[in-house]
């Protein structure tokens, strides 16, 4: 029979270029075949062959048992092919039980090394050592921990430096191990050969960047090293080790400036110097000393640093040009103002912000931040912003990152035109690929129009420039806008607050002439004014649906900042008509524009509250709501009487201005906020005194019996009909109703923290008052209503009763359990039963206070700014403080994988010595105590003997034991050994029931030479002679085990041969 | 805008020595070996060879060498159409790994006789072994390239000391090419002769 080689299998998968997976699938099969065989070489070469196919991303873990068993062959050739693909395809050591069984081969081969010293021994241990660096698991190390040691003392350094090296895999699964065999690594540093001290370095260098303290004691050596070295590849590494120890011991610091010095001055390999050069960086962060001082010599160093990393920057080597800006890197956390003077370096550095190497740019970018100063920032932003356009992918976003961080740090330190950062930020909205950008960018936006005050007029004004780019474009100049201008979407919230928030100053806004062009407010071609215009921008139909809707939180914002925008209209045009000069400075709000903006906002609030999502719906139908309550009569369209319908918004001026912007939002100090935190929340207040704050004056209309329409506008019920909880028709004779409203008392507001709050306040409570209260009437359950609507999934039969109990608002529920059952659920106030109880205002608050702060926890909903805001402020902090913690404590806990795997590794401590306990674990036979013979169960006797393991296990002597099991094996017939094992614990574990009464007089015996035949593929012999004269005793000694087992693997070789003589 | 992160700047002072992978890729994006010398997934493994077809090879030759990767970094060598990709911690010093590659490069070339990429195609378990021989869990052990080669033959000469001829092909100091690829490469089958017309 031919078996393809792996030249076969190379040569075939290039020829089969159109069915490679094909051909590929049939190679495994046929490999599968091949392993059967008895054949080692045939095994080899089928393992050889997927040794191949796992490095084309086909998985063999399934062939670890095949290439343990070649391991175990005493040809060099096959044993090399079985370690290689045992390396390979145990890359999940941990989880595979093949591993244990690798255990007393590596053992016997690294022991090999250690009788005969020939060359022949030192590379089957240098095999070895090379698959255990490979397949290492806990138990492995803690079984052959030993042997390595041992090695180290092994009179060819070949050996040493492998055993070495491979120590350092070792203790990343075997910690513990570390300290039982620091002293033996120590030692090798003094080792005769260079090579071996180099390797010591190496894994000294390793394990000192998981835990740097424990080697500071090392510290002298390796200062010796250093200075009397002269091996390039092994000072590097000394370098780095003793720079890596530097943080740990600030006197080490200047301790190595001088020899670093000389490194600097006399090396000619590049990377030598480099690490010098990178390793006094480091330094300089930690030279000063306790009295403040620096040692006098620091001018001269930093000097020598600039001089090299400034030649490695203008070197042709881009690899060097990248070291020598991340030395610069390096050099300027602690030096941060060396670049100041250095103009040369500068344009250095400016010029590979232009390279066409990316690793590079970024590294540059990096470090712009040390060379701005306030006299050149306008002209480094500006300059990046032309390598913005230029850029793409992850760089631009770097780009506009490092812009904003430069122009923003330390609270714009070195900014000193706002209305150019803004422009600035304009542009920057508009560059396209940088979505990752733009939440900050809109913060930045925000931050600067409402900190910075003088630009804030302009911001308006930038702001309603973007908004109104979005529309259509007033006809017939389309071609002068260029219509697809982009915009972050991120952008559009913080533009639509700003116009929002500061209409009022639109007037103003406008008046800002920066020179080039009018601003054109137009949105479409219908659009009456700036006002309209910005209304009709922010309520567009066009977003809800259609091609590109914008998100819900953006739609949410908009409905809200588009009536705030109308409240300044309505006051714009009574400033005017007050005047009696319509256009004030041009930029009044005629009565035509209020009248088009009503019908527009009319029009389009209809659409929102369309809208699938809740808040965007509830925005916009309390806005319509609103708008109809003031006494907005139906059927608005353009050609209703224009003065009508101003006058009546007139009239509502104040109401809506109070309402939806009381007071434009101004920044708190983060000290304020905290301060007022720590006062704890406002004393209670009564009633009386909510009424004295709010100017219910601007509520006039919840006085009033306004009639509310549904869509077709008839009339649907009362406005006071609308209350979430009961409803009812009586409205209490509260506060002093008067309807005549003088206008400008919508001046009269809120000021304090705590205002803000207890206008909401007094809101919930009137109506909450209502609730309690109420008569019996009420309005139909809604449930009835909604039979019928395909939009309401009917998840349970529509009865009214089941309803009425879980929502409370049915109508046969009129009991004073009812109210009770509502009353916890909503908090309510009852003024009939004797005034305010101060617990209730306190637990509301509270609850309040809990919901903003979870409302904080997502994404901050720009809509919420409303006149609440002012908490939402404190508690916003509040949450910035607890996420800057947040994502330190996650990035510990769920870095993966590799940083866990060092973690444990980092917490040894050498420095302590050794106790008593910690001894290295040793092998011994398990001598089992003498018992008495009789053993009348044998079935509960085996039980115990498994408990007498695990009591062994607990004891710390689990390895004697699995040691016992696996030397019983007998290394002479190592090539049976591993089936033999695997199979015994196999089948021992999984089938104890196989192994009882009958079978039970030669428990160990037949196990495992059972188990093995059947591997093996031998037939399995019916009856084994089970005369044995100690296989009646259940509890062997070792010693008996082990002549049983070298009797059944005689015995299995006789029965392989017969067949093999048959076939 | 104040806690906008530095980390990106600060130098670590950290000492990580040991590659964490190293993979050889051809031009077209074949592996030609790879070799992951930390624990890594499969779906890790699978990622970083998407990274390094998509980040190395369209790079030019006037690029640098390096490319960073947060926790890891790309240092990579090219000969003719073969990427040596190393992937080493951050602090490492770069310039000692390309001397690494160029060391392992070496070895190759002193045991193939002038290595070219079908050499490492068809013989994938024989670098391999060179691999292991040079570095150990990613680190290398010995620096001087004529004992590293020495070894290497040493270790080959057991091969052919024990096995009696013809019993195991595969492992003789042939490169394993068939004859007809020998023939199409200008060689004398079964020998490797000076360095031809490749």
């Amino acid at each position: 029979m031919f078996e393809k080689t792996l030249n076969d299998l190379v040569t075939g998968i290039r020829s089969h270029n159109r069915d490679t997976t094909l051909f590929i699938s049939n190679a495994i099969s046929e490999c599968k075949t091949e392993l059967k065989s008895s054949d080692l070489f045939i095994k080899a070469n089928a393992l050889e062959k997927l040794t191949f196919l796992q490095m084309m991303g086909y998985t063999m873990s399934w062939a670890a048992f095949s290439s343990v068993e070649v391991m175990s062959s005493p040809r060099f050739a096959l044993k090399r092919v079985g370690y290689l693909a045992a390396c390979q395809g145990l890359d999940q050591p941990d989880k595979s039980p093949v591993v244990l069984l690798t255990t007393n081969m590596l053992k016997k081969e690294l022991r090999g090394a250690t009788v005969g010293g020939s060359g022949e021994n030192m590379y089957h241990a240098g095999l070895a050592i090379n698959a255990l660096s490979n397949i290492v698991t806990e138990d492995l190390g803690r079984e052959l921990l030993p042997e390595l040691l041992h090695l180290l003392q092994h009179p060819s350094p070949y050996v040493r430096k492998k055993a070495l090296l491979c120590l350092y895999k070792v203790f990343l699964k075997y910690p513990q191990g570390l300290r039982l065999s620091f002293d033996k690594i120590k030692l090798c540093l003094d080792d005769s050969n260079t090579s071996v001290v180099s390797c010591a370095v190496n894994v000294i260098t390793e394990l000192s960047d998981k835990n740097p303290k424990n080697y500071l004691p090392l510290a002298p050596a390796f200062f010796k090293l250093l200075t009397s070295s002269a091996n390039n590849w092994m000072l590097i590494k000394v370098v780095k080790l003793l720079g890596s120890l530097v943080p740990e011991e600030p006197r080490l610091a200047r301790k190595l400036l001088e020899p670093l010095w000389n490194i600097v001055k006399t090396t000619h390999a590049k990377s030598l110097l480099y690490e010098a050069v990178y390793a006094i960086t480091l330094c300089l962060q930690y030279v000063k000393k306790q009295d403040g001082t620096q040692p006098s010599n620091i001018p001269q160093v930093v000097d020598l640093c600039v001089d090299t990393l400034k030649g490695f920057v203008q070197d042709n080597d881009q690899n060097l040009k990248y070291l020598g800006l991340v030395g610069f890197g390096s050099l300027l956390t602690s030096q941060p103002k060396v670049l100041h003077s250095q103009s040369e370096c500068k344009v250095l550095i400016l010029k590979c912000l232009s390279d066409e190497d990316v690793t590079i740019r970024t590294r540059a970018l990096g470090l712009l931040n040390f060379m701005t100063t306030k006299r050149n920032l306008v002209e480094l932003i500006t300059q990046l912003l032309g390598h913005v356009e230029a850029a793409t992918g992850e760089y631009r976003c770097d780009l506009v990152e490092e812009i904003i961080r430069m122009c923003s740090s330390n609270k714009y330190e070195l900014l000193a035109d706002f209305t150019w950062y803004f422009d600035v930020l304009v542009t920057l909205a508009g560059v396209r690929g940088i979505e990752n950008q733009g939440e900050v960018i809109a913060k930045q936006w925000m931050d600067v129009a409402w900190r910075v005050l003088p630009v804030r007029g302009y911001a308006v004004k930038r702001s309603l420039e973007v908004l109104l780019c979005r529309g259509p474009g007033a006809a017939g100049d389309e071609s002068n806008r260029d219509g697809d201008r982009h915009i972050l979407p991120e952008i559009l919230p913080a533009a639509a607050w700003i116009v929002g928030e500061y209409s009022l100053l639109l007037p103003e806004a406008l008046g800002i002439s920066d020179g080039d062009d009018e601003l054109d407010t137009r949105y479409d071609s219908t659009t009456k004014g700036a006002y309209h215009g910005a209304i009709q921008s922010m309520t567009s139909p066009a977003d809800t649906a259609g091609v590109s809707p914008i998100p819900s939180n953006t739609q949410g914002v908009f409905v809200q900042n588009a009536m705030k925008v109308f409240a300044a209209a309505c006051q714009r045009n009574i400033q005017a008509n007050g005047n009696n000069n319509i256009s004030l400075d041009g930029f009044g709000c005629s009565d035509d524009e209020l009248l088009a903006c009503v019908s527009t906002l009319m029009a389009n609030l209809e659409i929102y509250m369309e809208s699938p999502d809740a808040e965007v719906k509830e925005r916009a139908f309390t806005s319509y709501q609103l708008l109809l309550s003031l006494g907005l009569p139906k059927g608005v369209s353009a050609f209703s009487a224009a003065d009508s319908i101003a006058s009546t918004f007139r009239n509502a001026s104040p109401t809506l201005t109070y309402l939806l912007i009381p007071e434009p939002m101004r920044p708190i100090s983060a000290k304020a906020q905290r301060r007022k935190l720590a006062e704890g929340p406002p004393s209670p207040i009564s009633v009386e005194e909510w009424d004295r704050d709010v100017n219910w004056d601007a509520l006039w209309f919840l006085e009033e019996e306004t009639p509310i329409f549904d869509r077709n506008g008839n009339v649907k019920g009362s406005g006071e009909s609308v209350s979430f909880t009961k409803q009812q028709t009586s409205v209490p004779s509260y506060g002093g109703g008067n309807d005549d409203v003088i206008s400008g008392t919508g001046t009269e507001q809120p000021s304090s923290l705590g205002e803000a709050d207890n206008i909401l306040f007094g809101g919930t409570t009137k109506s909450f008052y209502s609730d309690a209260t109420s008569g019996p009437s009420r309005a139909p359950p809604s449930s009835t209503r909604r039979e019928g609507d395909p939009f309401y999934l009917n998840s349970a039969p529509p009865s009214g009763e089941l309803l009425g109990t879980t929502f409370s608002n049915s109508p046969e529920k009129t009991s004073k359990d009812a109210a009770d059952a509502a009353a916890p659920r909503f908090g309510s106030i009852r003024l009939d039963s004797g005034g305010e109880s101060d617990e209730g205002i306190g637990d509301r608050k509270a609850a309040k206070k809990k919901k903003k702060a979870k409302k904080n926890t997502g994404d901050i909903n720009l809509a919420s700014l409303g006149p609440s805001l002012k908490i939402d402020i404190t508690g916003s902090d509040e949450e910035d403080d607890t996420k800057l913690y947040q994502p330190k404590r996650g990035s510990q806990t769920n870095k993966p994988g590799r940083a866990k795997e060092f973690e444990i590794l980092a917490q040894v401590d050498l420095t302590t010595p050794l106790g008593e306990h910690e001894v290295m674990p040793k092998n011994e036979h398990y001598v089992v105590p003498d018992r008495p013979r009789a053993q009348p169960e044998p079935k509960i006797k085996k039980q115990k003997k498994k408990k007498d393991k695990k009591k062994k296990a607990s004891k710390q002597e689990q390895p004697s034991a699995r040691a016992a099991t696996g030397d019983l094996l007998g290394f002479d017939t190592m090539a049976f050994d591993p089936i033999a094992q695997s199979s015994s614990t196999q089948a021992a574990a999984a089938n104890p029931m196989t192994t009882a009464a009958p079978v039970y007089s030669t428990p160990a015996h037949n196990t495992i030479s059972n188990a093995f035949d059947d591997l093996l593929g031998l037939e399995m012999p019916t009856s084994l002679p089970t005369s044995a004269p100690t296989s009646e005793q259940p509890v062997i000694s070792s010693n008996n085990q082990d002549k049983e087992v070298k009797k059944a693997a005689k015995k299995a070789k006789k029965l392989k041969k017969e067949k093999k003589s048959k076939q | 805008m104040a806690d906008l992160d530095n980390s990106k700047l600060k130098s670590k002072a950290s000492a990580a020595i040991g590659w964490n992978f190293i993979v050889l890729m051809s031009r077209q994006g074949k592996i030609r070996l790879s070799e992951f010398f930390s624990s890594y997934t499969e779906a890790q493994k699978k990622r970083i060879l998407r990274d390094i077809a998509t980040d190395v090879l369209p790079r030019q030759a006037k690029m640098c060498n390096i490319i960073e990767k947060g926790e890891y970094k790309f240092v990579y060598r090219r000969y003719a159409s073969l990427y040596f990709v190393a992937g080493v911690p951050v602090e490492m010093n770069e310039l000692i790994v390309l001397e690494q590659i160029h060391l392992f490069v070496e070895a190759l070339d002193g045991y193939f006789n002038s290595v070219c990429e079908l050499d490492l195609v068809f013989s994938l378990h024989k670098s391999l072994m060179i691999l292991f021989e040079m570095f150990i869990g990613g680190m290398l052990c010995e620096s001087n390239r004529r004992e590293v080669l020495q070894q290497i033959v040493e270790a080959e000469e057991m091969v052919e000391s024990m096995t009696k001829p013809g019993e195991d092909t595969s492992s003789q100091l042939d490169d394993g090419l068939s004859f007809q690829e020998q023939f199409q490469l200008g060689r004398k089958p079964g020998a490797r002769g000076p360095r031809g017309n490749r």
